[in-house]
């Protein structure tokens, strides 16, 4: 029912994986925070980890990054990469378990009040062959368990669409403007906030077409949770007139809640549960590149 | 390096006068590549902009400007398998070998000297990126069975999708377009596998295996520009005549003096990508508009 994006590992984030595992990161296998880009121009959406995926950009790159993207519907996701030592360890970690802790995670942070960054959030758990150049990874979603529902009102709504456009240019490539979230809010007077300020009432999540994200759960938890709602009006807001007003009836026990249900791991092409494989020896190896470079 | 570097800099302290040369030459000024790039740029939205990574920052192009790029461009079957006569694919192991520019061909017979055979079809096989079972990847461990397994194999899908860059290019003053792919997994292609999508007629002789100039640590399929300009000249001369074809037959032929000089640069790199996608048949660009 809900969606996570489909997923694109250009060669240079795995060559920046490699030069940070030897450099900083050696035997460790902690998490490092890392963040991704989501476009939602189109369906399935896209998500890429780039060669700048690990840098925590200055104000100023952002701003350009920003000021260069062409679209409101592109936004930044943190996440986190755990990244393990041998092979043994990737096929034994237990995916079940981690998929588990990341949602209670979710859970948590939710209980405890976060902003749209712990909702949109990913995670990637990968082993780098450094040898053979071969970098074994898979992506998790998180998405809480859903019981809600949810009934479409009304559709496509012009003059909000603008205010969201309006609000996309007038905060592009601004320094100050740092974070870039697919979920805001609305306030009565229709100012375009961040959710977790006070003043939110509505709210606009940015979908691709058709389907509703990974976070959308998420941000339904969030609502009846920590807004402790048992109704919200929510604005999908997509590309080319498609976008739509949901009335939300929410249902979460507070007392049961720690978010550990849910789901997230990525499927591959086929459609299955499954890790992905990179091999970019003719990519990263340098003395392949040697004999390419005639 | 040192030449590029002073083209660039002759560029930026004189450029051309706008418009002045590129219906004569099929050059364009990096003013003019702006100019043309911000008219792809709203024209399509699936372009936009990009800024290039620290250090590789060209100064002649504004900084939130240094390269165009649309990405996910889908590519649903290869060329050979589209049209086979536009494409054999020669899977010898000196593959390699036929595949770089013509006139380097000698100096690489050499070197793959040094590839042998067997080491050849090893890196054949490394290849398959999509069959995790051929690094022993355990996948009932994974929790998969057997026969997602089987499945798995079996659906191997042909789905690509490419990234496509352009920027511009100081020492012959045209665009130039590099191309980056997918598997349908969402890994990157090596550029071996990147010349299946191209048509051989140019895989032959100016297709290049570059670094990308925008950002390190890229390798990238590029198209070379040394024959821009003039197949540029040869579209944008088609494009004209096309056009003054069109305005005859609306007016009558009567006041065809006032047709404008033909296609206005601003339109320059549509017609650009025309060329490039008679490079790359089967990558599916967004096309909404005719001006060719």
């Amino acid at each position: 029912m809900f969606v996570g994006p489909k997923t694109f590992v250009d060669a240079a984030f795995f060559a920046q994986l490699a030069r940070t595992k030897l450099e900083n990161q050696r035997l460790s296998t902690e998490p490092i925070s890392i963040h991704g880009d989501l476009s939602l121009l189109y369906k399935p959406a896209s998500f890429r980890l780039t060669e700048d995926s690990f840098t925590q950009l200055d104000k100023h790159a952002v701003a350009i990054a920003h000021a260069a993207s062409n679209s409101a519907l592109e936004f930044s996701v943190d996440g986190i990469i755990t990244n393990v030592n041998t092979i043994e360890d990737f096929k034994k970690l237990d995916k079940q378990g981690m998929l588990k802790q990341t949602l209670t995670s979710v859970g948590q942070s939710i209980l405890n009040g976060c902003t749209a960054s712990e909702l949109t959030s990913f995670s990637l758990l990968t082993f780098a062959d450094l040898k053979k150049y071969k970098f074994y990874y898979w992506f998790m979603f998180p998405q809480l368990k859903w019981s809600s529902t949810m009934t479409v009102t009304s559709g496509n709504d012009v003059h909000l669409n603008e205010k969201i456009i309006a609000n996309y240019k007038q905060t592009n490539g601004k320094e100050e403007y740092q974070a870039r979230y697919p979920i805001l809010g609305l306030t009565k007077d229709e100012e375009i906030v961040p959710i977790e300020s006070e003043q939110s009432d509505k709210y606009i999540v940015f979908c691709e077409k058709e389907r509703l994200p990974w976070y959308f759960p998420n941000l339904a938890a969030y609502l009846a949770i920590n807004k402790k709602l048992k109704h919200a009006e929510v604005y999908c807001y997509r590309n080319n007139d498609s976008s739509e007003w949901l009335d939300i009836d929410l249902s979460f026990d507070e007392h049961d809640f720690n978010g550990s249900g849910g789901s997230g791991w990525e499927r591959n092409a086929a459609g299955k549960l499954s890790p992905k494989l990179s091999d970019l020896s003719t990519l990263l190896n340098p003395l392949q590149l040697a004999e390419q470079a005639v | 390096m040192l030449r590029s570097t002073f083209a660039s800099l002759r560029e930026y302290l004189t450029p051309l006068p706008q418009s002045s040369s590129f219906q004569k030459t099929g050059e364009i000024t990096p003013e003019e590549f702006v100019k043309a790039g911000d008219y792809l740029v709203y024209r399509f939205p699936t372009w936009s902009w990009a800024p290039a990574s620290p250090g590789k920052r060209r100064d002649f192009l504004p900084e939130d400007k240094q390269v165009l790029v649309t990405r996910h461009v889908p590519c649903a079957e290869r060329v050979v398998e589209k049209d086979p006569a536009l494409a054999e694919v020669d899977d010898t192991d000196d593959w390699v070998v036929s595949s770089v520019g013509a006139t380097e061909t000698a100096k690489i017979s050499e070197s793959s000297g040094s590839l042998g055979s067997s080491k050849s079809s090893g890196k054949v096989e490394a290849l398959e990126v999509t069959d995790l079972d051929a690094d022993n990847i355990d996948l009932d461990e994974m929790g998969i069975s057997e026969d997602d397994l089987e499945d798995f194999d079996v659906n191997k899908s042909k789905e690509r999708s490419y990234n496509v860059y352009i920027t511009y290019s100081a020492s012959y003053r045209v665009p130039r377009a590099y191309l980056s792919g997918f598997d349908s997994n969402g890994t990157q292609l090596p550029p071996k596998l990147m010349f299946e999508d191209i048509v051989k007629e140019y895989r032959d002789k100016t297709v290049t295996i570059e670094q990308a100039p925008f950002q390190s640590n890229l390798t990238l399929v590029s198209i070379h520009p040394c024959r821009h300009a003039g197949v540029m000249r040869m579209l944008l001369d088609m494009a004209d005549a096309k056009l003054i074809e069109e305005s005859r037959s609306d007016e009558g032929g009567d006041d065809w003096e006032e047709v404008p000089g033909g296609v206005g640069v601003d339109k320059y790199l549509v017609v650009f990508l025309k060329f490039i996608a008679s490079v790359t048949p089967t990558i599916q660009y967004d096309f909404t508009m005719s001006a060719l």
